[in-house]
């Protein structure tokens, strides 16, 4: 048995001492020693038994995953293996249900946030026809436009935690679904398709014209005594891009829910971090957003110091290749 | 004997079709693969312990510690619904593999 404990302790010498991989170790000892055991009470000898436990083990690369080393490697070795999560017909017509009413929750919110300058423009058009005092339009405007964002971010929140245990379940994992189910899907989604063409290009038309209607008021009022009509006209483009991408939203979640429940694409697939990025980009934001606070603070600079903004935007971006060219290829 | 490659994509059922049965652990598992094949499928350690706790991850079996045994409390593992259902899933996709591949069988 002597021989047993020292092979495997050889073998998990070199992973580090987390939880996973001590279970890891006892478990194997356990199932190496039962069999040790059994084979000793079958009149075995020592060496034969010691070797038929030892022939039987395997190999470590199989549970490499486990041990919580990087998968690049060990995922080939053990034969590509993808986690699968099973489902049902029935789950998976309660997933997309329940995906498509998330879809609409997402687009209110984003149309929400669009739709937050709104209030703001028609006082202002008040304000500038003279039938409401600038005083009160700026601040009423300015609250209007907080709550709507309020409101907005509100829903991610609320939607992201209530349905978090969902997604994690099935997080990174390919969905397997039972043959009804996958046939059922198809048809849906066969269904679908040309609705989802239909909305995507409703989605982009409205973007597109958003700005017809400030250019015709442009033209027509502008410059005369109902110049103020121009910022009614201005606020479509607002109106029309919420709609727009509330479009977009709304038909790519249910094409997304389709896709996820027949196993096409996966949720929330788990991209491959770099630590060094991480690490370099909290740095950097931190330092940056020092600088702008300094600078404004201490040279009254309120005024310009936003240029520190998509600037740092552009460096970062620089800064970000330059990282990841230097990890990758060190690897 | 068996190449583990060959079998590889079925070790998920075989130990879910044995827990199905009764809640198990390792070794026990482990033999009765052995006997009910007589000898012709030895599932390798590793193998076993990393479909046990993929399993887990995925929901399809629960461990729990068993009694005290000669001093030691082994992890036991149940069968979950979601368990089941993979099972069942896998059975079908047995059936229809076995057809494909008879079709090209000597």
């Amino acid at each position: 048995m002597e021989t047993i404990i020292n092979y495997i302790e050889n073998l998990f010498r070199n992973y580090p001492d987390t939880p996973r991989v001590r279970k890891a170790r006892e478990e194997l000892l356990a199932i190496m020693e039962d069999k040790y055991h059994e084979l000793k009470s079958q009149g075995k000898s020592e060496n034969e038994a010691i070797g038929v436990v030892i022939s039987e083990f395997g190999n470590m690369d199989e549970i490499a995953l486990e041990l919580g080393e990087d998968g690049n490697t060990s995922k080939e070795n053990s034969g590509g293996y993808e986690e699968v999560y099973p489902m049902n017909t029935d789950q998976a017509k309660e997933f997309v249900s329940w995906k498509i009413s998330f879809g609409y929750f997402i687009a209110l919110g984003v149309a929400l946030c669009i739709l937050s300058p709104v209030t703001a423009c028609i006082l202002d058009a008040f304000s500038e026809a003279g039938i409401l005092s600038s005083r009160f339009t700026d601040m009423a405007g300015g609250v209007a436009l907080f709550c709507m964002v309020a409101c907005g971010v509100a829903i991610f929140i609320i939607k992201g935690i209530a349905d978090d245990g969902r997604v994690e379940k099935i997080k990174g994992k390919k969905i397997s679904l039972d043959n009804a189910g996958r046939d059922y899907m198809e048809r849906e989604k066969n269904a679908y398709m040309p609705k989802f063409g239909a909305f995507v290009a409703i989605g982009v038309g409205l973007c597109i014209l958003s700005v017809v209607p400030g250019l015709i008021a442009e033209e027509v009022v502008g410059g005369t005594k109902l110049f103020w009509i121009e910022d009614i006209a201005g606020t479509l483009l607002f109106i029309m891009v919420a709609c727009g991408v509330a479009c977009f939203i709304t038909a790519g979640t249910r094409k997304e829910a389709y896709d996820v429940v027949l196993g096409l694409k996966k949720i929330h697939e788990p991209k491959k971090k770099n630590k060094v990025m991480e690490m370099v980009s909290s740095i950097y934001w931190l330092f940056i957003t020092f600088i702008y606070l300094a600078w404004s603070l201490l040279g009254s600079a309120w005024g310009i110091s936003w240029v520190i903004w998509p600037l740092s935007g552009i460096i970062f971006g620089i800064v970000s290749v330059v990282v990841k060219a230097v990890t990758e290829t060190g690897r | 004997m068996i190449s583990s490659d060959g079998i590889r994509g079925y070790n998920d059922m075989i130990i879910l079709h044995l827990v199905l049965e009764k809640p198990s652990y390792g070794y026990e598992i482990s033999k009765a693969i052995k006997e009910r094949t007589e000898g012709a499928y030895i599932i390798k350690e590793t193998t076993l312990y990393s479909a046990f706790t993929r399993l887990e991850k995925n929901g399809c079996i629960q461990s729990f510690y068993g009694n005290e045994t000669n001093g030691k409390r082994r992890t036991y593992y149940r069968i979950t619904e979601t368990g089941r259902e993979y099972y069942r899933e896998k059975c079908r996709e047995w059936e229809l593999t076995k057809k494909v591949v008879e079709k090209f069988t000597a």
